[in-house]
């Protein structure tokens, strides 16, 4: 079974941005051949979201603040693709849109060629995370309690 | 009495901008967005929290422009977050699932997990460090790589046999929840209300209540939460557990509402949280008497303003109580009076021309002080 959005999206978003303008590259190479146009439903633009949470003390959902993001729509044959990512980069939300388009179409042999690719993408993500909490854990704190001289 | 408008001083108000341009560009050395960014992370995390919006790039750029000034900044950033749509809501982040970069608590020793302190200046010492004044580009550079190196032979899981650091962590008041001395836990999905969409109305909800807080003036949310502590509120609060970290942010499919496997991850934010304990009167026991329990109050704030979140914590436990005989626990008092923008906004519209209200004051003042005879001699010479 080949990787979920949330995984997906995660390796694109989080990891080398090489990977999702590679999935680009191959599908605008191929419009050529005319079988993988791909059309821009909705231009790139700055969009805002709503980051919600789950407080812990009373288990009830509130809004945290806002976040800017930048979303596109993109239709590669008859697939749509959205690309979301926060902060202001329009290439990036194209590039993840047309990987979406073509990752999610269950019919293409995009998802199980990219398969592979997106989870060594996601275990160099999980790698740096794991190095990253490596680094913050020198500042574990050892306790040891004193000894009370007789 | 109405208000009435005055012209003029468009000529004054068009030098007043150019000097203030002046000034800031004799001053400026040409810093870049990056550099206010990697220099003052925590001025850029303050003001994305008052802001309500994290947007690091743009808050760097809103303090560049406000020449430091973090209420202004504040001011831009919500300006401009007006001007965007906003078409999406996260699905709820769950702060269990944080990458925390610290984790502390002060109500236990030996916490699941650990004590981790991360990068924190709670223990340093407060002296000025001259030697940043001489600190060049080659300097920094090499610092990081003097550093870099540290950490890479100190980091425990170099040796690649041990069990790697967890990133995420257990809960410390899970412990008390499991116990039963802190009420549990019933999640509730009702959803919350927008304090940026509805004005403040009381009693408010308490997403709104969080929300504001969240959002709130850095200094005044500290100030209340620090005289709520010192007598104006409940007692002394124990922070159970203080974490900071990563959260990821996460949109449904549209097609597919709820399927977390198959929502769109748009990236992490940094986020501060504090679960505060206090002492609370709980139910009565079977034998009549009283039964003291504990319950916890609830901080959160982007990024790393870690008074802030406490103070906060705080400030949701006092409002939990409302005895309205303090201030602090008055919502009114300190939800209105917490917001930046509505508190620079208010007192700086005093320096706007207040002629013709002056002048009744005046007129009033004058009345209380004009003897009868002369007034009645005012009198006669206007008849």
């Amino acid at each position: 079974m080949t990787l979920r959005r949330y995984e997906r999206t995660r390796a694109l978003v989080e990891g080398d941005p090489a990977l999702a303008r590679a999935i680009v590259h191959e599908v605008e190479g191929r419009r050529d051949e005319g079988a993988r146009e791909v059309t821009v439903v909705d231009e790139p633009r700055e969009e805002l979201v709503m980051v919600q949470v789950r407080e812990t003390a009373q288990g009830t959902l509130f809004y945290l603040g806002e976040a800017l993001m930048t979303s596109c729509r993109v239709r590669v044959g008859g697939h749509v693709g959205r690309g979301m990512i926060l902060g202001s980069d329009s290439r990036r939300a194209y590039e993840l849109a047309v990987a979406d388009a073509v990752l999610s179409a269950e019919d293409g042999p995009w998802a199980a060629a990219w398969d592979q690719a997106l989870r060594e993408e996601l275990a160099r993500i999980d790698a740096r995370e794991a190095a990253a909490a490596a680094r913050v854990a020198c500042t574990k704190v050892d306790f040891s309690t004193m000894r009370v001289e007789a | 009495m109405g208000y009435v408008a005055v012209r003029g001083g468009g000529k004054a108000i068009e030098e007043s901008l150019r000097l203030l341009e002046c000034e800031r560009v004799q001053g400026s050395a040409a810093w870049s967005v990056d550099d206010v960014a990697g220099t003052f992370p925590e001025l850029v995390d303050q003001v994305m929290g008052e802001a309500s919006l994290y947007a690091p790039q743009l808050a760097a750029l809103a303090l560049k422009q406000a020449q430091g000034s973090p209420d202004e900044a504040v001011f831009l950033l919500r300006a401009f977050r007006s001007t965007l749509e906003r078409p999406y809501v996260s699905r709820p982040v769950d702060t269990a699932e944080m990458r925390p970069d610290r984790r502390i608590s002060a109500a236990f020793k030996d916490v699941l997990g650990g004590q981790i302190l991360g990068a924190t200046r709670d223990y340093s010492h407060r002296l000025l460090a001259f030697e940043l004044a001489e600190e060049d580009e080659a300097a920094l550079s090499c610092k990081r790589e003097e550093l870099d190196a540290h950490f890479a032979a100190a980091s425990p899981v170099s040796a690649p046999a041990s069990a790697p650091a967890p990133t995420t962590l257990p809960r410390v008041l899970d412990y008390l929840r499991k116990e039963g001395l802190v009420d549990p836990v019933v999640p509730s999905d009702a959803e919350p209300m927008d304090a940026t969409m509805c004005p403040l109305s009381f009693p408010a909800p308490r997403s709104v209540r969080l929300q504001t807080l969240s959002r709130g003036m850095t200094q005044a949310v500290e100030a209340l939460g620090y005289a709520a502590i010192r007598g104006f509120g409940p007692a002394h609060p124990t922070v159970g557990e203080l974490r900071r970290g990563l959260v990821a942010v996460a949109v449904d499919h549209p097609c597919a509402q709820g399927d977390p496997e198959d929502a769109y991850y748009l990236g992490s934010v940094p986020v501060t949280e504090v679960e505060s304990v206090f002492m609370a009167e709980g139910e009565i026991a079977s034998d009549g008497k009283d039964r003291l329990s504990l319950a916890v109050g609830y901080g959160l704030v982007f990024g790393r303003a870690e008074t802030k979140a406490i103070a906060m914590s705080v400030l949701d436990r006092c409002l939990d109580i409302g005895d309205a005989r303090y201030p602090t626990q008055d919502e009114e008092f300190v939800l209105y009076h917490v917001d930046g923008v509505e508190a620079t906004g208010f007192i700086s519209h005093l320096k706007l021309p207040h002629y013709v209200t002056f002048q009744s004051k005046l007129s009033s003042v004058r009345t209380t002080r004009t003897s009868p005879d002369a007034k009645e001699a005012e009198d006669a010479a206007a008849l």
